[in-house]
Parts: C-alpha cells; structure tokens; sequence
C-alpha cells in the first residue's frame, strides 16, 4: 500500500518513467527471440488473470513478451508506451483501447511503420488493426437466454438490472437474452435494433416474460433499492432475476438475502465477482457468464508471435477473434475457482519478474 | 429608573471569562481614577492614515463624547478599543496598565464593550441568544457531565434578560425572535447586551440614530443610571445637540487627529462645530442652484409598498435639489425604489415633464428619463470587478451603444473617456478595475454611468456616504452643473450638514410618508429632526 | 414558530405521497416496504444530517458522496484483504473522516478557498483516491463479519428479544439504521437547539460578523461542522458498504452528496445559512427516499424517476416560500396606514 501511494504522488511524471523503465530493459533484453508488447486499459487485478495469459503464449511461441499497465487508464499514457516500444523495434503490440476514436489514427499511424497491432477487450473499430480478440456481449447474451431457457424450461417471468441502458455492452447483452427466448436464428453480432424498455414484455410467443428492466445508474445501493421494491411487487409471479454488470448481482444477493426469499427465485449473473462465485457454490447463484482475460492474453500473443516468425496467424475474415464467455455452474465452479486462483498466481509471478506494480 | 444596580451580580459569565474582569478595581484606586488611558494611537490603512497620534483618557463613571465628522477616525478609534482592529502604534493602558487589545474577547476580559452603529443581532436568534451571545450561559453541571456537552441554560439567561429588557424599557418577553422586532427595539437589545457583560467602559457608537423620541429618552435614563454606578461610557454621535444633553467632557476627532476637547461647561454646539470642521460653518460647501419653474418630477398619492403610509404628493422642479430627509427605517430608500421600478407601488401617479409614465421596472424608468444611484455603491452600483469603461457604459449598452446585440466598442469608449474627463475621474486608464479605485472615484464611476444616460431626473441615495471630504465637494460640483442643465434631483441623505447645506427644500419622511416640506428660511437640524419622529399613527 | 409550521408542512407533503402510494397499491405500508423504507432513509438520513451542519454555517459539501466510497472501500479492503481487526480499522476509519473534514474545515476558514471549491476537489481526490488504493478491485465482506454487519442488519427490539418474539415483532421492527440515525439525531438535535456550539454556529450562519464581534471563534465552529459532515459521511460509507455487502470504488455513493443536500433542502435546511432543524432534515430524507420507493411501487416508469423527484421538491420548497411571501405581505398589510389601505383597495 505504501509503495503505492509513492507511485499516485508520481502520477505526474508517469509518462516519463514508463519511457525510462521501458528504455532500461531493452538494454537488459540482449536476446535472438522477437519482443511482443501487451497492455491493458489500466491497473486492474483483472489484468493480472490476462498476465498469465500472455506468458504462457510468449512461453509456448517463443518470444519475449512486456506488459504494461497505464497507471492512470489514459490514452496518453498508452501513446508514450506504444512510442516507446515501436522505438525499440516491438515485433508487436496488442492493446485495450482506452481512447478508440481519438487513438486510432496513432494507432494506423504505427501500423503503416510495419509494426503489427491487435486489439483485445476493448477494440478501436475505426482503426487498420490486425485483430479484435474479445467477446461478443451479444453473444454472451444469447448464451445468457440459452441459460434461463434450462432453468426455467417451462417457461416464466424475470427481471433483468443493469445500471444503465444506454450503455453497449449493456445494450447487446439484453437484446441477446431476448433474441435467444424468441428464438431468433442464430447470429454472433449484435443486429442493431433494440427492444425498448417497457413493463411485461412477452418473449417465445408469451412463454416467458421480461417483467422489466431495471436500471440505477451505475449506484449498487440503487440497484439493491430497486431489488427489493422489484421483489414487493413481483414477488408472486418472480421466477428469476439476471444482473448484468459485475455489481448487479451482489445488490440482488443482498436484496433476497434481506428479504428472505432466496429459494424463491432463481439468480443468474455476469462477470466473476467473488460474492457470485461463492453464490454458484453455495448454490443460490444458478450461472455466471464470466469473461476469460487469460484467453485475451493468450490469444493476442499468440498471434503476434506467429506474425513475427512468419507463421499464419489465422485471423478470421471478420478480424474478430472470439473468445467465448465461459459459463461458471455449480458443475464447473471448483474447477473454475480452483483455475482462476492458479492464473492470479501465475499472473502475479510473471509481473514480479518483470517488476511490475501490482493491484 | 430604578435604584438597582445596572448589572445585577448573579449575571454571571462563564468562569473563565470571568477573572480579570474583577480585578481592575483595586489597581484603579492608584490611578486618578482613569479606566483608559490611549497615547498616540495611529493606525494605517493602506493608503490613508485613519488615526494620527490621538490622546486620550476615560474616567471612572463619566460620559465622554466623541465627536467628528464622518471619516474623522471615530469609529476606527472605538473599534480599536472593543478588540476589533488593533492599532499601527500607540499604547492602551486599562487600569493603568498596558495592554494589548488585539481581539473582542479580550476586551470583553478588560471589561469594554461595543454597542455598535449598525446593528450586529443575529435575527434567528431571540433576544436572550443574542444577549448572551458568544458568552452562553452554561448548565452548572450534574457531576459534570452536563458541562461537557455545554448546554445552554435558557431559562436563567431568559430571566436574566428580561431583567436586563426592562432596565432598556424593552417590555417583552426574551423568547422573542429577534427578526420580529422593530428596528428600534433591536438597537435597545444591543444596548442590553452591553449590560448583561460585566462592563467597565461602555462605548454607544450613534445608538440614536435610528431611535424615537421615547426611546432616546430612555437611553439617556440608561446612560445616567450607569454613570451613576460608576461605569464609564464613550458616547458618539453626530447629534451634537444630544450630546451637550448627555456627555461630561468632548473629545472632537478631525481627519484623525484629536482637535481638542470641551469640559462641561464648553461644551456647546458651535464651540464642537468650529473644532470639528476646521473652519466656519457657512464655508460648508455653498451650493449654487438653477432652479425653473418647470415641474420635471411629479408623484401624486403614491403609496410606498414595503412602507405603506398616507399617500405621498411631491414635485420636483428642473435644476432643483429636493433633498428628503428623515431617520434610518422612515422608507426613504424603499420610496426611490418604488419610484424607479423595482417595487410597484400600491397606488399613486408618478409625472415627468407633467408626463403620466407608467413604471413597472427599471428600464421603464430609464427610458422616462429618471435613473437611481443607489445607496450601496458596492451592492448596486458597480460591478467592482468590472473595469470603469464597462461599468460606465452598461446602461447604455442595450439600446444606444449597440446594434443587433452587438456592442460598438468604439462609442463605448467614447462614452466612457468623456464621462471621466467631465467628471475628473482619477484613474490609470479606462481598463482599471472599479475596486481598486478610491471611494470617491468608485462614487463618481457611478454617477457617470447614469450621466452617460443623459437623464431627467435624477434619483440619489445616500451620494456622499463613506467618501472624504475633497471627493464630497467634487459631487456637490457635479449635482450643481447638474442642476445648471434642467436636472431634477431627488437626494436622499442622513448627514444633516448636507441636508441643510444642498437643498433647495427638504421634505422629511416618517413611516413610509412625508411629514413635511422645508422652504429655506425654515431650514433648521430642529425642524428636521421635529418632522423626522412625527409619528402619524398609533397614538 | 416558523420552524414549527414548516415541519407540519412537510409532515403533511410525506404523509400524502404515503397515501397517495399506498392507495395505488396497497403493499407499500406491508412491513417489508416499511423496513425498507426506513433502512435507506436511516442510512441516507446519516448523510443528511452532517451536511446539514455545514449548509447551516453558509458552506456546503460536495466531497460526501466520495468519503462514503472512500471510507467504504478502505474498511472492507483492511479488514479482508490486509487483515487488520475491526477495532483499529474502525478506530482508524473514523480517524481518517474526521481529518477529511479537519482539512476542508483549515483550507475554508484559514486559507479562504471557497467551500465549494473545497470540497468539489475532496469530491475529485477521494473517488480517485478509494479506485487507486484497491486497483479498481470490488471489496466485499464475504460471509464473515456477522458482529459488523449486525450494525445494518439486525432490527430492534426484534434482534435483542430472548427467544423467538411475536409475529407483531417480528413485522415491525425497526432496522437498526434508522435506530442509529434516530440517536444521532437526537444527539445532534440536542447540539443545535441546547449546546452553546449549535448556538454560536446558528449565529455565524445567519450574520457572521455579530458572531465574531461577540467574540466567538467563528474558524473553530466551521472547522467542527465540516467535521461533523464528513464524519457522519465516513460512518455512511462504512453502514452502506457492511449492509451491500460490496463495495465499488469506482461506482458506490456517487451523487449522495445531492441526495443529502436535497434531503436539506426538502427539510427547510436554507442555502442562506442559519436556518435549520434537525426533524425537518430526517422528514426530508423520508420524503427524498419515499418518492423513489413510491415511484418503483407506483409502476410509474423508472425513466421519470428524477424528474418526479425534481418536480416534488421543487413544488415543496417554492410552496415554502410563497408562504413566507405572504407572510411578509400581511405583516405590511397591518402595519400599514389605514388611508393606504383604502388607496390600495380602489387603485
């Protein structure tokens, strides 16, 4: 914690040090194997699961691989980076975009120097990237709708809370579980049309209901406030409520708890916060559609090293590299668990030897 | 009065305030009976020296007045006194021995006490909070614990102050809100604040000047009986002729230096005046008045909204200078509010240029021809941050200084440079912001921006107020050219010196109407004062 | 008086969205809701309560909204992750909010930057603060610290009665967050209206130069309010992060700040200073955490809900002042000369 604060006091001189540091080790790195760059969108522990990711990848296809995490999530902190590495002839560089209108001419600017670039997580659509390897939320969606369609396969009535609708990710997530209960023909991408939030929306041709929609703003404590007026109201009818951003699902957890009506409905989750991984375990949370950031750092390096040493990198046509939403069940959840807790580690290791700060 | 002692003993403060207030009394045995004794107390402020080497000494149980004009270091002298600024130099001894005043608790400690000239009452308080205020009485404590929470004993101050209340001839109860009170009534809760603290000196600074009759009075009532038992008061007025009624000895301040001092017997109101102005009273600036017979302002049966009293019926002539008069809170301003726009009155005509103008805001008033310099130059009539250029030219910016909105800059400026040579405005450049300029330019920045207007009537509040003499003549200069070209000026002031100086005639408000007009040869402070406490009502 | 009228005013403005929701639909006065009800206002309230300390000496707080994230994060992040004992962290926690307002309090009064100001950048530095300490990391509790969760989670006198208490009990006992707001307004009722501090700080917001000429020490009352407020803040964020159970450095208490300063406003706290009860702020929190449950139960559609709350207040806090208006207009009406009086009548 301490070391920390120290780096928040520096964050003005962090461009600078990111250069120097940068500077410092490619005077260390005297070595045959080509160097690939990995960076995130800023100094989250989620980031750490994806270091495991990358060295595993740089292990397995031979290359060096740098790992930067822009302390304050700025743009001008991953064009320093970017700058720097290209500086130090990277034979690539894979990157969440922080910025993706205003860093995408940098980025097509680096690309017609010849140095290859993929996105990952978070994709700059309007750059010549080589790339985009994440998740479809949309189709994380419709593998949420495929999810509520086995626990309540005789159909039923469920509330969905997010904290804002007008959000993307929000936006495909909940058009992909309405989608998927209508049985619309299967698709990967969003469609681009959404169904308005109204109260009791009949899908599967009135087989299930999406009683509404409910939305805080990005406030927990509105989120479990609008849980609970949600569970007074509709408490008979209730079949099963599905958080769609990380904290939805703790609020709705809270809620049901305080309520005492946890075995009266079920819960499905997004993301893997610790409250619902112990929720899937405890067996009151039936599912998590969870993200998988070792496969973002895997799949990134992978293709850069396989670019550098000549080799097809096997991007699809659409530049779109999936990386599925995992489902977390009570089936899967030790496994999982036990997975996750060995990447953190791994991740952690890797960052130690780099010697790198670590959330 | 009663034979009472003013302050009774079980007015206790707190114990820690208390000690020193007691211990003066033996010390001043061995003192010639002086409680103060100031010797060369100046004080600087930035650019003027508000104080100069003054001298002076209070003794135990008499009335001292001080006296001067505004502006001659009275009330810098008493504030330095009551804690509330301290001195450049100089020395303050209090019981014969010196001290460093320095804060308002500490003078409280010496046992000196400010009833201040404006009014210092929080009105969410009741009277009891703001007698005790800064001074609570506290719970004398259940083994203690009532002491840590120090709450507040109400219903002993609430005794105590009614006590005091009467004393001030105030006979209501001390739950009274405090924002109920008439203003009269505040400045006698102030007087009883005073009281309540275990007070040697007591300094009234113009504690009539917005009293009735009656309540006068009483205060003189007050002041003997605390002279009586041995209290020192300093006494400052303007009311010269109060204070030959009331004060054992007069110091007069000029241009912050002491001029001299009256005993007793001296003291009479032209020996005070010859000290106090330097010169005789008649080179008092002599206004020269071009007064027509035209009639440029008219107002007929008009009722003071905020005010309403028996409908008021004026004229105002081309080039003369109608000054009203009357005390603080008679509706003066709030009528010249009225007359502009910015209250409707409740009934009542008002003519320009025997005109009918219907006024329902400010700019209706502009564009009649009749503008207001308004009493707080600060509050109403600069934006201070603004530079003089802008701030003479923001009246006329919407309808003769642009087009489509936009502003010609050019004839803005011209505007303005020819404002500030007409009125010899002493400044840098037109770019200078109005705050940094002295009182008496920021006052003339003012009226230039209402000259700029080309008026017909001219409304001012308080013109003069708070600016030195030199600055005073020059406005006096500028109401005369005024006058000179046809304007009809309305001038409200509380200073009597003025009042009897410019005027062409005086007409005096009291409770929202006039009282009465003053041709010249009735010209009299008397007269004045006669009109000003004519109450029409109650009795 | 006037305080008096202004709380039946506004008693009567919460007991009609009660009655107008409640004949909507019935079960907004069930138990549930009611507990419901009080448990955010209790929690809400505590915010209100503090700011309105500091609203009353003529100052505001922004930065409340980022303390309840700070504090929040910090409790869970030491008592989980670092390990500390509740004792020291809270005895810490505490320590911190009360040195938050200190600074707000030293920089207003001694180096005279506006409150506002002040604390919009506490508002800035906290959140930044809370997200950068913890990695943007969600803490949580997990399934321990049952004792500390008590403090949000038990009701009285439900939690303490010996045995299994009756269903009457059971239904209408009241959550422990209100129970404390309920103390600590009746601690900071007593502050207000009986202590010689609520006496000096009602005298410095409504004229602070009387207040310094009676020799108060104005900096020390500022300096104690905006302790008072991030203080009660502080002990916000711990309640809301112990009753979710997690806490987002990133997304919790964001614009609570509003909420508090809107309960005050509701609750007949003026912006002026030196106006204020403490009855009025808890009737205003109510109001503030009524309207948002009324308009989930009402099935009005959840896309108005800022603007019906705008509007409610709005209308509550103009009605507020027409009254006073009026007022003023009587009380020159019978002061006035009577032949006024009959000129007003026929102009």
């Amino acid at each position: 914690m301490k070391s920390k604060m120290c780096v928040f006091a520096l964050v003005l001189l962090l461009a600078f040090t990111a250069m120097s540091w940068a500077g410092g080790r490619g005077e260390a790195a005297v070595d045959e194997k080509p160097t690939v760059a990995f960076m995130s969108n800023g100094p989250y522990e989620f980031w750490v699961y994806a270091a495991a990711g990358v060295e595993q990848a740089a292990e397995e296809f031979g290359v060096n691989a740098e790992f930067f995490m822009p302390p304050g999530g700025l743009p001008e902190e991953q064009q320093r980076f970017i700058e720097a590495m290209v500086a130090r002839d990277v034979a690539g560089i894979a990157i969440s975009v922080t910025d993706p209108e205003n860093l995408a001419p940098f980025l097509n600017e680096i690309i017609e120097m010849g140095v290859p670039i993929v996105t990952h997580d978070s994709d700059a659509p309007a750059s010549n990237r080589l790339a985009f390897v994440g998740m479809s939320n949309y189709a994380a969606g419709r593998t949420a709708g495929r999810t509520i369609r086995e626990a309540l396969p005789d159909g039923g009535n469920f509330i969905v809370s997010v904290g804002r609708l007008d959000a993307q990710n929000a936006i495909e997530r909940r058009q992909g579980i309405i989608d998927e209960l209508n049985g619309e023909p299967d698709a990967f991408f969003y469609p681009g049309t959404m169904t308005p939030d109204r109260p009791d929306i009949a899908l599967g041709g009135g087989k299930w209901t999406l009683i509404d929609t409910i939305v805080d703003a990005g406030d927990p404590i509105r989120a479990k406030s609008n849980a609970e007026d949600a569970i007074l109201r509709h408490r008979e009818r209730l079949d099963l409520m599905i958080g769609l951003w990380s904290y939805s699902t703790p609020a709705i957890i809270s809620a049901a708890q305080d309520a005492g009506v946890m075995d009266e409905f079920i819960i499905v989750a997004f993301d893997q916060e610790e409250e619902v991984l112990q929720g899937i375990k405890d067996g009151y949370v039936y599912a998590s559609m969870a993200q998988d950031p070792f496969m973002y750092g895997y799949k990134s390096v992978e293709i850069l090293a396989k670019i550098a040493h000549g080799q097809d990198p096997g991007i699809p046509d659409d530049k779109f590299v999936d990386v599925p939403a995992p489902v977390i069940t009570r089936e899967n959840i030790d496994e999982v668990w036990d997975m996750f807790r060995q990447q953190l580690a791994e991740g952690r290791q890797f960052l130690d030897e780099l010697g790198i700060d670590q959330p | 009065m009663s034979d009472q002692r003013i302050v009774s003993d079980n007015a206790s403060v707190e114990p820690e305030a208390q000690a020193p207030a007691g211990e003066g009394k033996d010390i001043a045995q061995d003192n010639n009976g002086f409680v103060i004794e100031a010797s060369k107390i100046s004080k600087v402020f930035p650019g003027v020296q508000a104080l100069k080497d003054v001298d002076f000494a209070l003794r135990r149980g008499e009335v001292l007045a001080v006296v001067g004009e505004n502006g001659a270091g009275k009330s810098t002298l008493m504030k330095i006194l009551a804690g509330v600024d301290s001195q450049s130099s100089g020395t303050i001894k209090v019981n014969g021995e010196e001290v460093r005043i320095g804060t308002v608790d500490r003078a409280l400690e010496l046992g000196i006490t400010l009833v201040h000239q404006e009014l210092n009452l929080c009105d969410n308080l009741t009277i009891a909070d703001n007698v005790f205020l800064g001074r609570e009485k506290v719970f004398k404590g259940l083994g203690g614990v009532k002491q840590v929470a120090r709450l507040v004993d109400k219903a002993s101050s609430e005794a105590e102050t009614e006590e005091l209340l009467k004393k001030v001839g105030l006979d209501l109860p001390a739950s009274t809100l405090v924002r109920d009170l008439t203003i009269g009534s505040q400045q006698l809760v102030e007087i009883a604040k005073a009281l309540s603290i275990h007070a040697k000196v007591v300094i009234f600074d113009e504690p009539t000047s917005s009293l009735s009759g009656p309540e006068t009075e009483r205060l003189f009532a007050v002041i003997k009986d605390l002279k009586d038992h041995g209290f020192s008061v300093i006494y400052i007025s303007h009311r010269l002729g109060e204070v030959k009624h009331v004060a054992d000895r007069v110091v007069v301040l000029r241009d912050g230096e002491v001029t001299g001092e009256l005993s007793a017997d001296e003291i009479t109101k032209e020996a005070m005046i010859r000290l106090m102005v330097g010169r005789d009273i008649e080179k008092f600036y002599a206004i020269k008045h071009t007064v027509s017979d035209q009639v440029r302002l008219e107002v007929r049966d008009f009722i003071v909204p905020k005010q309403p009293g028996k409908p008021i019926n004026l004229k105002v002539h081309a080039g003369e200078i109608l000054v009203l008069a009357g005390l603080v809170g008679a509706g003066r301003t709030e009528f010249a509010q009225a007359l502009y726009g910015i209250d409707q009155p409740w009934a009542g005509k008002i003519l320009i240029d025997e005109k009918e103008v219907q006024i329902r805001d400010p700019i209706d008033a502009i564009r009649a021809g009749m503008l207001l310099v308004p009493e707080d130059r600060k509050l109403h009539g600069l934006v201070t941050e603004m530079d003089v250029m802008n701030n003479i030219a923001l009246p006329g910016l919407k309808d003769r200084l642009s087009k489509f909105g936009i502003i010609n800059a050019q004839k803005a400026q011209g505007v303005s440079a020819e404002m500030v040579t007409k009125l010899d405005i002493r400044l840098h450049d037109l770019t200078q912001i109005a705050q940094t300029l002295s009182g008496g330019n920021q006052q003339k920045v003012v009226l230039g921006k209402w000259l700029s207007m080309e008026p017909r009537v001219l409304l001012l509040d308080e013109p003069t107020r708070g600016i030195d003499v030199v600055a005073k003549e020059e406005v006096y200069k500028l109401m005369e050219r005024l006058s000179e070209s046809g304007v009809a000026m309305l001038v409200i002031s509380s200073e009597m010196q003025e009042v009897l100086s410019i005027a062409d005639r005086i007409a005096v408000m009291c409770e929202g109407t006039v009282t009465g007009e003053l041709l010249p040869d009735q010209f009299s402070e008397e007269n004045v004062l006669k009109l000003a406490t004519e109450t029409t009502r109650h009795g | 008086m006037v305080n008096m009228k202004r709380i039946a005013g506004i008693s009567i403005l919460l007991l009609a969205i009660v009655a107008i929701t409640t004949i909507v639909d019935v079960r907004f006065l069930s138990p549930y809701n009611v507990r419901n009800v009080l448990r955010w206002t209790g929690l809400f309230g505590i915010l209100s309560l503090g700011v309105a300390f500091v609203i009353i000496t003529g100052g505001i707080d922004l930065s409340m909204g980022s303390v309840v994230a700070m504090i929040g994060t910090f409790s869970a992040y030491l008592m989980v992750r670092q390990g500390m004992p509740v004792g020291p962290t809270l005895l810490l926690m505490l320590a911190l909010s009360l040195l938050l307002g200190l600074a707000h309090g030293l920089l207003i009064t001694k180096v005279r930057v506006q409150p506002f100001v002040v604390t919009l950048c506490g508002l800035f530095i906290y959140r930044g603060m809370a997200r950068f300490v913890v990695g943007d990391m969600t803490q949580g509790y997990g399934t321990g610290f049952i004792g500390l969760k008590n403090l949000v989670k038990s009701r009285f006198p439900q939690s303490f009665w010996p045995g299994t208490p009756p269903q009457f009990i059971m239904d209408w006992s009241i959550p422990m967050p209100f129970v404390i707001l309920l103390i600590l307004a009746l601690i900071l009722a007593l502050v207000l209206n009986k202590s010689v501090y609520g006496r000096h700080l009602l005298a410095l917001g409504n004229n602070e130069r009387a207040a310094r000429y009676s020799g108060i020490h104005t900096h020390r009352i500022i300096i104690i309010a905006y302790m008072i407020s991030s203080g009660f803040a502080g002990l916000a964020g711990l309640l809301f992060s112990l009753d979710l159970n997690t806490v987002q450095p990133s997304a919790s208490g964001q614009m609570y700040e509003l909420y508090a300063i809107a309960g005050c406003v509701v609750g007949g706290i003026s912006l002026r200073g030196g106006e204020g009860n403490i009855a009025g702020v808890i009737i205003g929190t109510a109001i503030v955490r009524v309207l948002y449950n009324a308009i989930n139960i009402a099935g009005i559609a959840t896309q108005l809900e800022f603007a019906v709350l705008g509007v409610v207040i709005l209308i509550g806090v103009s009605v507020d002042e027409i009254v006073k208006m009026i007022g003023e207009k009587r009380r020159i009406m019978e002061s006035a000369d009577p032949e006024a009086l009959a000129k007003k009548a026929s102009a």
